[in-house]
């Protein structure tokens, strides 16, 4: 694969951080891309694809998460995965 | 043979007959090697299928049952099981180091566990039950050991069991289920708050009944107002029991006559206000509002706990308005949130804070997440129209505490004012006296709130630095230790100083042995659970308030705990045997 593996910084906005509800939201999300997705937080790295791996992040309010993606729609799925933080899962 | 179990009784009752051991823990998983991968494959491949179909299930009996929020569990333990990284991990391991699948599930589950102790975030930690409870799921249907479902169980029978996992609790039915025994858990955890609210008798903490007892357990028999559990009870037994539950019902008749007859005051008349605690809205019946003078400690805990998400300002709202409107005019005293600590911890020992009772908890865990504590605010204050809603702050312990709520609440209603939304602008603000330090300066705290209710519970627990789960330790927690009854004259004085009324809240107001003391130090409302109300009640009319104003003093000027309690045994004997019998 030729492409580039692009990232992104995003943070939790929502009160409760990554909880199982929020965990879901990703993972639904990121599963229609074909790129690799992983978010690293605490020295962690974790598939955006995966729920247990997801909730594993334990990821409160005001975390710092860099996204990763490599593959040919990793553009887009980053762009949406920012999109999902800062609206904060639907969430205060 | 009979063997005798003991553990903390929860929510009384007495109860004997067939039990049922429901055991949702795998206890011994198998490991070994395995020839063909492949075929292993398919074997677990159809193990989660049949999850799969079991979950779908729960997920449409919850959702009708109890809704879409606590069905939403489900949805995450469906995901858990088509989770892409669980199953390549198994594919892989099952390949390369060709053992069972139900030890690398044990494995993973570990591991997954391991990382959400560390996080610190207590509604993400809570999450490890569910994380357990599915792959439980999945390891018992390769096993092929179903877990007795408690929706299905035929005859009434007694539970006994380790824990109950989140999954089961949502859905006990008193109907089946007439008692229930675990060896874990606290009186406040999640199956406690659920039992006492179905008024089903429940011991908890009642350790090692599975290790220890490894015949077959055919009856039980469980004493839940002492707290015992026996085991293939005696013919002996069983008649034993009979006779306390027959001489219990006989002593509810008569305190029902005495209920009838007398008002809630004392001998020469001063009137004492007997509220009931509750856990849930549906705990309000024509009963509860018969026998007592109002809700005096709503503890809005359960609301938040084993749901995928905390509830939404109009969620809470409906359950405080629903309370409100069905008790009124008598006032309901909503407190907010007591989460943290033990509450939160309840299926999850594990919690990060090293220790949890002096940690972030109640208004120190609202205030470190303001967003979350305002929408409890709003969904209090808007509930305060429809009915005669008090608002009480749990754990406070400063002045700057209590202003800094204070003035969160301001800005809530400052809000509402903007967005044009009803509420009562007076609304009165009480706080819980539950910490030495607010002991000590009550009288600042008075000038500054409407009422006081001090929870003994956390009270006695801090200032004599007992935990009371803490078995080597548990009988230094001694609500008669005469520190314990200074400070309880302390801040009674400082409210009546103040001229603000002063409640009592935590289980020593529905202690008999300590009601005329209480009444004699000034107190004039008392909050306990609905159970212990027609008791006391029916005491209060036999006390005079003057003599127990003069038996107060006496008792006051002893040095240790164990004289004041002889003492107060005895007073119990000479004055008041005819209604209270067990001491």
């Amino acid at each position: 694969m030729n492409t580039k593996q692009l990232e992104k910084e995003l943070r939790v906005v929502n009160t409760l951080g990554i909880h199982a509800r929020p965990a879901a939201m990703i993972v639904r999300a990121m599963q229609k891309y074909d790129a690799h997705i992983y978010l690293i937080y605490n020295g962690n790295r974790r598939n955006a694809k995966s729920v247990l791996q997801i909730l594993s992040l334990g990821a409160p309010k005001d975390a710092e998460i860099i996204a990763i993606a490599d593959g040919e729609d990793a553009q887009s799925a980053l762009q949406e995965l920012e999109e999902i933080f800062d609206s904060g899962f639907g969430e205060e | 043979m009979e063997k005798i179990f003991r553990g903390i009784p929860v929510s009384p009752g007495i109860v004997w007959g067939e039990a049922l051991v429901y055991d949702p823990g795998v206890v011994n998983i198998p490991r070994f090697k395995i020839k063909n991968p492949k075929e292993e494959l398919k074997r677990v491949q159809s193990a989660i299928d049949l999850t799969k179909e079991e979950l779908l299930l729960l997920y449409n009996k919850t959702l009708e049952n109890f809704g879409k929020q606590q069905a939403d569990i489900f949805n995450v333990h469906l995901m858990v099981l088509e989770d892409e990284t669980l199953l390549v991990e198994l594919k892989r391991r099952i390949y390369e180091e060709l053992i069972n699948a139900e030890s690398i599930l044990f494995d993973v589950t570990q591991k997954y566990i391991k990382d959400l102790k560390t996080t610190g975030n207590p509604f993400i930690e809570e999450r490890k039950a569910d994380i357990v409870d599915v792959i439980d799921r999945i390891i018992r249907n390769l096993l092929k050991q179903k877990r007795p479902d408690l929706e299905n169980i035929k005859k009434p029978c007694i539970l006994l069991s380790k824990d109950l996992p989140p999954s089961e609790t949502a859905r006990l039915h008193p109907d089946k289920i007439r008692a229930i025994v675990l060896e874990r858990g606290s009186t406040t955890s999640h199956v406690a708050i659920l039992a006492r609210s179905l008024k089903i008798p429940t011991i908890v903490g009642a350790s090692d009944i599975f290790d220890s007892y490894t015949a077959p357990i055919k009856g039980a028999a469980v004493d839940a107002v002492e707290g015992t559990l026996y085991i293939n009870p005696t013919s002996n037994t069983i008649k034993r029991l009979r006779l306390k539950k027959r001489q219990l019902s006989r002593k509810i008749h008569q305190y029902e006559k005495t209920i009838v007859s007398h008002p809630s005051q004392t001998k020469d008349g001063k009137n004492i206000s007997v509220m009931a605690n509750i856990e849930l809205p549906n705990e309000v019946d024509d009963n509860v509002k018969y026998l007592s003078a109002g809700i005096g400690l709503y503890r809005t805990e359960y609301l938040f706990l084993n749901k995928m998400e905390p509830p939404t300002e109009e969620e809470q709202y409906l359950e405080y308005s629903y309370t409100a409107k069905a008790m009124s005019p008598l006032p309901v005293v909503l407190r907010t949130i007591d989460i943290g600590g033990d509450k939160l911890a309840s299926y999850a020992s594990f919690f990060k804070e090293q220790n949890p009772q002096l940690g972030c908890r109640a208004v120190r865990f609202c205030l470190a997440h303001k967003d979350f504590f305002k929408t409890q605010l709003r969904a209090m204050l808007r509930s305060t129209t429809p009915g005669n809603i008090k608002i009480m702050f749990p754990m406070i312990s400063s002045v700057e505490e209590l202003r800094e709520v204070k003035k969160i609440l301001h800005e809530v209603m400052e809000d509402l004012v903007q967005k044009k939304i009803p509420f009562k602008r007076d609304v009165e603000i009480g706080i819980m006296i539950e910490i030495p330090s607010a002991v000590l300066i009550a009288d600042e705290l008075a000038k500054e709130c409407n009422f006081f209710s001090i929870g003994t519970n956390d009270l006695i627990q801090y200032s004599l630095a007992v935990d009371r789960n803490n078995e080597n330790i548990a009988h230094l927690y001694e609500p008669a230790h005469p520190a314990i009854l200074k400070m309880l004259k302390m801040t009674i004085s400082s409210a009546i100083h103040a001229k603000i009324p002063c409640s009592i809240c935590g289980e020593m107001a529905s202690d008999p042995l300590f009601t005329e003391l209480l009444i004699g130090l000034g107190l004039d409302s008392f909050s306990m659970s609905s159970i212990s109300i027609p008791q006391i009640r029916a005491l209060i009319p036999s006390i005079d308030y003057e003599e127990a104003k003069v038996f107060a003093e006496k008792i006051l000027q002893y040095p240790t705990a164990k004289e004041i309690r002889s003492m107060l045994k005895e007073r119990i004997r000479s004055k008041y045997k005819n209604i209270v019998s067990t001491v």
